[in-house]
């Protein structure tokens, strides 16, 4: 076909086939050998047939590596572009440069898709695809071509952005994650400007889809599997085939995405001066909004390093931003703004001299971010005392760290209302949270959170306060966040109303009554009663399912009744003692059905002194504190360096509360003291919560199964799971105390891999 | 006929003006020799009339048609830059083929001809050639592809003497046999001076000066002379330039041999004689007249 008037010229299009095919043979090559580590790895140790694995594994870490291939592929198909005589002897040939562009782009794409195809047939050869369905195959090769068609559009568009070969991979990058790495940051800045922020959605993430398909664990969400299926199918085949792929819509939007920035770099290039080869900005355009992004990239850059580094916020339940804090973080946040502001003037101009003018542009940019920042810092717009109308809210979810988990949530006028006051209260006190610098979170504070909801289930406000609601806080003895008069003083609004609260029959009602499953003799499942001292389990006794039934019937729901059991104690002068860990606690499980329809719950509450009926039913059993007990060892001690390997994420946890926790030392309460220490010692070694989360689900999915290694840790994990799990106070019911930045789903769908995992070491099959 | 047309062509690069208003016009069939001091503007030029540069303002034309981003014009347009680019890892015999199918008019058998004229290893790497011997296989893709017009960015720059005329008969034989226009670049004057028949010099992104090199030469003249002690020469003579040594001075002047003679005859000159003007006397005394003279230092 000659090239007219044409946009496509074949003569460009083999030549460029002929130039830059080395790439094929490259990216085939990574890709196989991908295939090739993953092959015959089991999900959550379910094996799965070939194609399903590999479309899981095309959907997380397949999308990175095609990410990078094309990222590289644009580099050298488009290589003639960056160079002055390059571009200067393809402009004087005679072809249209739209020709040109979409000539090398569909070389470009065909070499990335003849690299997937190849690398599946190699893989085919080793045997790799045995037992996949033709149909799963060809969906495999479908998502590759969208996963190409979206990776190869925005890198076409880059190439025609810049002008500058090493320039290009940046400006890919910051293409590809700008979304989500503007909203981390506004995010993180945000919640420490405005007090109580917390919790917000993540709403950008999906526009950088290389963060979205392979960090935020969307494989699982394109690949829905019913585990009722999964189980039925294993018993049969010992192979999973039953997931249904959910993401075509999503995939296809980016694949559209990827055809509309191959083609505004189609109607860009025909603008783009030839001369600008070599310069890092090749749009005239864009050289004037260069250094605003960049400034604005180096403002949120200094800002969120000194928010991690010098406060050490880790962006939830942290004491928010006093005012001369937050003047420090403007400054490095101009700081930032001019490394970024004046680095760009540089790059453009090619010299160092570049203080001599363009003052005026940064002066602009400095006097918004001062607007912006102080703006939000002083609550300009009324987001921080915001409140919902109570006539809409419909529901209130309540969660404070101490009171434990799960949230209460209040649906009752009246307890609605006392929630909205105690979030007044909280809102006048703002000035004390944010100078409790040095509160220690897991010592002093704790954590009230509120959700609201109207009637059809959406959120309409969700908040998180620090508060001194902790142990600690309880004794004036050096702490000046303490609640007995040195910091609230006596007429500490907050505690005892929420205490009060906490305690309405409402609350009651719902912590003595499991979510999902009806309270009968057929349900309960045991009972499990315990006495802690000093976080130290002293005594504990457990009775059988018909003793608990009447335990729960005869005497717990008369004493609930009356609001003497399963009650809150949150101020200080009720019962000091709780404070040093010392109570009382009652656990009992609860299950329905049988095999794939199988369900289970529980609940577990305070049992104190006033409750008389259970009381006295327990003492009638026996029930009495006996034996000695060791001391536990601080979480500090017990943190050695022994380990040198730690499995990421939650597994680590597990895996080095079995390798040091001693279980004769310490009680579950310890445990639940170790994990929360883990959290911090992850958080300390710049893991933040979402991180933590990440890997965890990493681990539980893609771990080895044919590693001895494996074998024997997920048997010692099996010994650690069971002894957190199954426990009076164990790890999944504190779920919400000890992962609290993580939204529901995601503890969710974290304990639900480990409780997968663990199913599978029982049954030694991996 | 004017095969190459720049009417009132600008452009700009940030602030600088690389080309400001510049009128050229280069008739079929001429050897059109674009000069001027260093950044005057002639690669802007040269990259316009390839069609790599759109002007910011005026017309780049061929024929009478626009060049920039015309296919069917691009293919009658041949450019060797000072410095020639190939893909990486080409050969000569890649190169050819590419041509090949780039431009209609490719003469392979041409092509096979040539290689005699040319002493390369054309199935050789070109990124092993040295300089020259790159520049030799860009004139040889050059010629075989037979266009109208080539364009040429110093040219014969690490050419040996020898193929330096080697390759300018080539052009040559072309230029006569098929009328191929040339548009060259050079600061090479001398070696100009023996192929041009058109001149343009250009200066600060205009142009100062566009003539036959016949007419250029017909106009101006040199005239050393010898006056009678105490004779002045007459006023008014357009004198370009002027140099004394003892009483023999040297004058460069607008007009034709006649014309000079006539003019100074009144002042009884004891000597007379006039010579033509070489290219780059005329460079530099033309550029002279625009304050781009020979400075005399005293270092």
């Amino acid at each position: 076909m000659r090239s007219k008037n044409s946009c496509f010229d074949i003569r460009i299009f083999g030549n460029a086939l002929r130039r830059y095919w080395p790439v094929y043979p490259a990216a085939a090559g990574v890709y196989l050998y991908d295939m090739l580590t993953r092959r015959g790895s089991s999900w959550y140790g379910i094996m799965e047939t070939a194609d399903l694995s590999l479309l899981r594994s095309t959907l997380s870490s397949g999308s990175r590596l095609i990410f990078i291939a094309a990222g590289v592929m644009a580099m050298a198909v488009y290589s003639w572009l960056f160079f002055q005589r390059s571009t200067a002897y393809a402009a004087a040939l005679p072809v249209r440069r739209e020709a040109q562009y979409l000539s090398h782009m569909a070389a470009g794409f065909v070499l990335l898709e003849a690299a997937a195809l190849m690398a599946l047939l190699l893989f085919a050869l080793t045997g790799g695809l045995r037992g996949a369905a033709p149909a799963g195959l060809l969906r495999v090769v479908a998502v590759i071509t969208l996963l190409n068609v979206l990776f190869f559009g925005p890198a076409s568009l880059c190439a025609v952005l810049t002008g500058n070969i090493l320039i290009l991979p940046a400006v890919y990058a910051v293409f590809a994650y700008a979304a989500v790495a503007l909203e981390a940051s506004a995010r993180w800045i945000a919640q420490f400007l405005v007090f109580g922020l917390s919790g917000q959605r993540w709403l950008f993430t999906i526009l950088s889809p290389v963060y979205y398909l392979r960090n935020a664990g969307q494989a699982d969400f394109l690949l829905e599997t019913n585990w009722q299926e999964v189980y039925r199918g294993y018993a049969t085949s010992n192979v999973l085939s039953l997931a249904a792929f959910r993401g075509w819509p999503l995939l296809l939007c980016y694949g559209a995405a990827g055809v509309l920035f191959a083609a505004l770099g189609t109607a860009l290039i025909r603008r783009r001066p030839m001369e600008n080869a070599g310069n890092v900005v090749a749009l005239p355009g864009l050289r004037r909004l260069f250094p605003w992004g960049a400034a604005l990239a180096g403002a949120l850059t200094l800002g969120l390093l000194t928010l991690k580094q010098i406060f050490r916020f880790s962006g939830y339940l942290n004491v928010t931003g006093s005012f001369s804090k937050v003047m420090l973080l403007l400054l490095a946040m101009i700081l930032g703004a001019f490394t970024g502001w004046f680095g760009a003037q540089g790059l453009l101009r090619k010299t160092l001299r570049v203080f001599d003018r363009s003052w005026g542009g940064f002066a602009v940019f400095c006097a918004v971010l001062c607007a912006l920042v102080l703006g939000t810092e002083l609550d300009v717009t009324g987001s921080e005392k915001r409140l919902p109308d109570a006539e809409r809210v419909a529901s209130v979810s309540v969660w404070d760290t101490y009171a434990g988990a799960p949230a209460t949530v209040f649906e009752e006028p009246e307890n609605i209302r006392s929630v909205l006051e105690i979030q007044r209260h909280v809102l006048e006190s703002k000035e004390l949270f944010e100078n409790a610098a040095g509160m220690d979170l897991s010592a002093q504070g704790g954590a009230l959170s509120l959700v609201y909801c109207d009637e059809n289930g959406r959120t309409l406000l969700s908040r998180a306060y620090v508060a001194p609601i902790g142990a600690m806080a309880w004794s004036s003895a050096g702490n000046a966040y303490a609640t007995d008069g040195n910091a609230f003083g006596s007429a500490n609004p907050v505690l005892p109303e929420l205490e009060r609260l906490m305690n309405t029959p409402e609350a009651i009602r719902k912590r003595i009554l499991p979510r999902y499953i009806a309270v009968s003799p057929y349900t309960i499942q045991a009972g499990y009663v315990y006495r802690m001292e000093d976080y130290v389990t002293v005594e504990d006794l457990q009775f059988t399912a018909a003793e608990t039934w009447e335990l729960y019937n005869q005497c717990v729901l008369p004493d609930a009744e009356e609001g003497t059991v399963a009650t809150t104690r949150l101020c200080p002068a009720d019962d000091p003692g709780e404070s040093r860990g010392t109570f009382t606690e009652l656990f009992i499980p609860f299950s329905i059905g049988y095999g794939d329809d199988a369900m289970a719950d529980y609940i577990y509450f305070m049992v104190r002194p006033e409750a008389a009926r259970t009381v006295a039913w327990l003492v009638e059993r026996g029930f009495a504190v006996t034996g000695t007990v060791r001391a536990e060892p601080e979480p500090s001690e017990i943190i050695s360096e022994s380990v040198t390997v730690v499995l990421p994420g939650l597994a680590g946890l597990l895996e080095k509360v079995y390798l040091e926790y001693d279980p004769a030392a310490a009680g579950t309460v310890g445990a639940l003291r170790w994990t929360r220490s883990m959290l911090e010692w992850y958080s300390a070694n710049g893991e933040d919560p979402f991180r933590v989360y990440e890997e965890a689900k990493l681990f539980a999915r893609t771990y080895d199964a044919e590693a001895g290694e494996f074998r024997q840790r997920m048997e010692q994990l099996r010994t650690a799971g069971i002894r957190l799990t199954t426990g009076s106070a164990g790890l999944v019911q504190d779920r919400g105390r000890n992962t609290g930045a993580w939204t529901e789903d995601m503890v969710g769908e974290v304990f639900d891999a480990i409780a997968a995992g663990l199913a599978a070491a029982e049954r030694n099959d991996y | 006929m004017n095969m190459i047309e720049l009417k009132a062509v600008t452009k700009r690069f940030g602030k600088a003006t690389a080309l400001d208003a510049l009128d050229l016009t280069v008739p079929q069939g001429a050897v059109y020799a674009l000069i001027g001091p260093n950044g005057a503007g002639k690669t802007t030029a040269i990259r316009h009339v390839t069609g790599m540069l759109r002007p910011d303002a005026g017309e780049v034309l061929l024929s009478g048609e626009p060049i920039f981003e015309n296919v069917p014009v691009k293919e009658r347009i041949y450019c060797i830059p000072d410095e020639p680019w190939y893909f990486p890892m080409a050969t000569t015999r890649d190169m050819m083929e590419f041509t090949g199918r780039m431009y209609p008019r490719f003469d392979a058998l041409r092509y096979k001809r040539l290689r005699d004229a040319f002493v390369l290893d054309e199935n050789r790497p070109l990124r092993r050639l040295s300089r020259g011997q790159k520049k030799q296989a860009a004139f040889w893709l050059a010629l075989s592809a037979r266009p109208e017009v080539l364009v040429l960015d110093e040219p014969v720059d690490g050419l040996d003497p020898v193929m330096r005329r080697q390759v300018w008969s080539l052009i040559m034989e072309d230029v006569a046999e098929d009328e191929m226009t040339v548009l060259v670049s050079s600061h090479n004057l001398r070696e100009l001076e023996d192929v041009c028949d058109h001149v343009g010099i250009l200066q600060k992104g205009r142009c100062i000066l566009e003539k036959s090199v016949a007419e250029l030469q017909g106009s101006t003249v040199k005239v050393v002379l010898a006056l009678p002690e105490g004779a002045a020469l007459p006023d008014g003579l357009p004198i370009l330039h002027r140099s004394e040594a003892g009483r023999l001075q040297t004058l460069i002047l607008r007009g034709t041999e006649a014309e000079a003679a006539a003019l100074l005859r009144p002042a009884g000159p004891v000597f007379l004689e006039t010579q033509p003007l070489t290219l780059e006397e005329i460079f530099i005394y033309e550029l002279g007249g625009v304050d781009y003279a020979v400075k005399e230092l005293l270092l």
